[in-house]
């Protein structure tokens, strides 16, 4: 037992000495980079593989190794070393060493290294707009401005007007740019999306105005009394949003009206939002909507398509593949499409539609810890993957490897590769690294990934005339304004949520203008009259 | 024990079987409907069909977490986690627990003082952090089952069975020629099962549903426990986009993934614990009597 017992205790001196001195490595490592200068840190990796430098230019003779922040969204983890790192090493002759971050406890992880200072030299795709500018303003990050003309290629991704309004945009309140913006492929992405076989089965007619929707419906539920036949996702916003955009309240809180150029500093006050409660009242009265929409949730929406029970809905226009997948259990044969035009009141010429804006507020970011060699190369980096063939072999590849080239050009991806008809059980474009970190998508990739339909819905509302858009504009506040505003917000929206939903239930009735009149006093108690200055002035700001 | 035959005992043993029975009731029926929904094919589950009983049989959901290659990992590095912290823990609770449960230790009370100030204060996340940093242990595994070596907790509930234990049966030994560590291993640990057993259920329960950590202290996710993979799915359904659910909803569905991973997350401890139930249920009395 005394030999147990010793064998015991060593067993426990093991331990300690081990776990004292396993993490030096990467301690050391760690606290040496936050110790080190940037200057010192470009120079602190060198290292000389001939085999591997051979292929690399000149100007990047030494290997520089940096730490990388990478936002796993969607479970989505590259296999490592991936195909970007043997780009980067081979192209620029940079290491990364990953540090992943779970986009659900993104707050925790990088308010922990930040106080700690143990955060890596580059952001590889934080999609966090508001906190990375915050970060920059705070000091830890690079301000990009003065180093943009050193990458053509990504500024070219812009026109000169847009490229100047992406900076109105997403510097942050001192002026400075602290990440690179991605490029956005699109410029709509929502329509009207339908039962087309139902529709020419039973000779519906697509509906231009709410009054023809109401009665489509209506038709709809008396040919299948267990339909519900436009289902929406869930909560009050979803439930009136085809409705407003039909009256043309955009779904953002302040706007400047398509047709007017007026600005409209709180749109849920409009008579025209006024008029898609209405409807929407009428709708929930009729059992033409989810009667729980209130409480519902996806697994619910989903129910109504998996049971055949959907058949219009102001959607995303790439959820028609979505919808045909979870309808095709019980109907072999259904066929969604979706509308080049949106639901609009009689009263409009034409239509409204949302339009976004031409780019993504996410991209690249380098903190104060990257040295100025490091930083050139990141940036040359960012310059390529936004060329023809840097923006390919982010979203595609290599070829013979992930893709082949067809006979007609394009490139598909090859049979081992995931694709929702030709493999669905297919490897996934971002397990070789792909996709994640691109700053441009390519028009092989977005037909490739099955979203080629916002594509097509953005080219149909650019070429019609009869479609309009509330022009974007950049708002500018102060730091102080910001907070108010979000404090302000929080109350205004609980309380317009809370009386929407009356009008909505029939609790109250939206017609009756003293119900209408306590709405509208009940947001000047919320301290909506504060917010809409602070909303003016930052439009004011912005107009110059 | 003698059986309370009056009207008012009857009723009363009938209304704490009710109360047990709806107590189990509203404790086995989610389960129940977790594997319900895990074994059910995508479209069922989509309808909404699913109940008490798995509709249209179907595995695909396991198959589909199993191929991915994060599920099974993590669970491995679960696993290990669990088993070497939960080694270390027992180690150090009960030899720290035993000194502390004699009365002749010197500056017993300050041990105790010292013991008891880290129930109510502690460093906060970013101090904890540094520590683990400055130690060394950043990014291995030692970060995750070192810094609660010992649940203050844990060590005053085994102090105070051990004080429980006769004075006088250490004073026998010592006569025999027994030194403190041939008392310890050979006489109070053997007459500890039940409570070592309890402490040992908590401390690996403790492990295994641990999540948070993981995220702060390692680098790479390919190091992450089960827990915290699950606690993604669960919170963003991450998986099902990983998988393109929304593309192939015929044979896996979101709900499905979710469930089975959680199916996988709890069979793990619902196997131990009909293992060590007879000590469990002696063991968490336990330090009810002393304090």
């Amino acid at each position: 037992m005394k030999k147990w017992m010793s064998i015991l205790l060593i067993a426990c001196m093991l331990i300690s000495m081990i776990a004292c001195g396993s993490g030096d490595n990467s301690s050391q490592q760690n606290s040496s980079k936050s110790e080190t200068s940037q200057a010192e840190t470009s120079q602190s990796e060198t290292s000389g593989e001939a085999s591997t430098e051979d292929s690399v230019a000149t100007e990047y003779a030494d290997t520089i190794t940096m730490g990388a922040l990478y936002e796993v969204s969607k479970d989505r983890i590259p296999d490592r070393p991936s195909l970007v790192d043997d780009e980067l090493k081979e192209r620029f002759n940079v290491v990364l060493e990953w540090n992943d971050l779970q986009s659900s406890a993104f707050s925790d992880v990088i308010n922990t290294m930040l106080a700690s200072e143990e955060y890596p030299e580059v952001f590889w795709n934080l999609n966090h707009e508001t906190e990375v500018k915050n970060m920059g303003l705070q000091g830890y990050l690079v301000a990009l401005n003065d180093y943009l003309d050193s990458m053509p290629d990504y500024k070219a991704l812009w026109s000169e007007d847009d490229f100047q309004t992406m900076l109105d945009f997403c510097t942050a309140s001192d002026g400075n740019l602290y990440y690179t913006p991605t490029q956005n492929y699109r410029s709509a992405s929502m329509s009207w999306i339908y039962r087309k076989s139902a529709f020419d089965e039973n000779g519906w007619e697509l509906p231009t105005t709410p009054e023809e929707l109401y009665d489509l419906l209506k038709e709809i539920k008396a040919a299948d009394p267990s339909s519900v036949p436009m289902p929406t996702r869930g909560g009050w916003g979803n439930a009136v949003k085809g409705m407003q955009i039909a009256y043309d309240v955009t779904s953002t809180k302040s706007y400047v009206d398509a047709y007017t150029g007026e600005f409209i500093p709180y749109g849920y006050t409009q008579d025209g939002f006024r008029e898609a409660l209405r409807w929407t009242n009428v709708f929930y009265e009729d059992g033409l909507i989810d009667p729980e929409f209130v409480t519902g949730d996806d697994n619910q929406w989903t129910s109504f398509y998996a049971n055949g029970q959907a058949y219009i809905e102001y959607q995303y226009v790439e959820r028609i593949v979505w919808a045909e997948t979870n309808m095709s259990p019980v109907d072999p044969e259904v066929d969604w499409e979706f509308t080049d035009y949106n639901v609009s009141s009689e009263d409009n010429e034409g239509y409204i539609y949302e339009r976004e804006n031409t780019f993504f507020a996410y991209g690249y970011s380098f903190t104060d810890k990257i040295s100025e060699e490091g930083l050139a190369r990141m940036l040359d980096w960012c310059n390529w993957i936004s060329t023809d063939e840097g923006a390919t072999f982010m979203c595609m590849g290599e070829e013979g490897v992930t893709y082949q080239v067809n006979d007609d050009g394009t490139l598909q991806f090859m049979d081992h590769m995931y694709h929702d008809t030709r493999n669905p059980e297919g490897t996934q474009p971002w397990k070789y690294g792909m996709y994640m970190g691109i700053l441009r998508q390519t028009e092989d990739y977005t037909r490739e990934v099955g979203k080629d339909t916002n594509i097509t819905i953005s080219e149909e509302f650019n070429a019609d005339a009869n479609a309009h858009f509330a022009p974007a504009y950049p708002a500018k506040y102060t730091e102080d304004e910001e907070s108010r505003l979000a404090e302000l917000d929080t109350q205004i929206d609980d309380m317009a949520g809370e009386y929407i939903l009356k009008f909505i239930m029939g609790e109250l009735d939206v017609t009756d203008d003293n119900a209408w009149n306590d709405y509208l006093a009940a947001l000047d108690n919320a301290g909506m009259q504060e917010a809409v200055q602070i909303r003016t002035n930052g439009y004011n700001v912005s107009q110059g | 024990m003698v059986k309370d035959r009056s009207l008012s005992g009857k009723t009363f043993t009938v209304v704490v079987h009710v109360v047990i029975l709806f107590v189990l009731l509203i404790t086995l029926l989610p389960v129940i409907h977790v594997l319900s929904i895990s074994f059910s094919s995508a479209a069922a589950i989509n309808r909404g069909d699913v109940g008490l009983w798995p509709v249209e049989f179907s595995v695909s959901a396991y198959s589909a977490i199993f191929a991915t290659g994060n599920v099974p990992r993590s669970f491995l590095n679960s696993v290990y986690y669990t088993v070497l912290g939960t080694v270390i823990n027992m180690l150090l609770t009960t030899m720290m627990a035993y000194p502390l449960s004699r009365t002749y230790l010197t500056f017993r009370k300050f041990y105790n003082v010292l013991v008891l100030v880290t129930m109510f204060f502690s460093g906060g996340l970013i101090p904890t952090f540094l520590t683990v940093r400055n130690l060394g242990l950043y990014n291995t595994v030692w970060a995750i089952v070192l810094p609660g070596a010992v649940s203050t907790w844990n060590l005053i509930i085994m102090r105070t069975f051990f004080m429980n234990l006769p004075l006088e049966l250490e004073e026998s030994a010592q006569l025999d020629g027994a030194n403190d560590l041939t008392i310890f291993t050979r006489i109070i640990l053997p007459l500890s099962k039940a409570s070592i057993a309890t402490i040992t259920l908590f401390y690996a329960v403790g492990h295994w549903n641990n999540w948070f950590n993981a995220m702060i202290y390692f680098k790479s996710s390919k190091s992450y426990p089960l827990q915290t993979i699950l606690r993604s799915i669960v919170i963003n359904n991450e998986m099902s986009e990983e998988m393109q659910v929304d593309e192939v909803i015929d044979t896996v569905s979101a709900e499905g993934i979710k469930y089975s991973t959680l199916v996988v997350s709890m069979v793990p401890m619902l196997v131990v614990y009909p293992f060590i139930q007879k000590y469990f249920v002696k063991g968490v009395m336990i330090g009810s009597l002393k304090g």
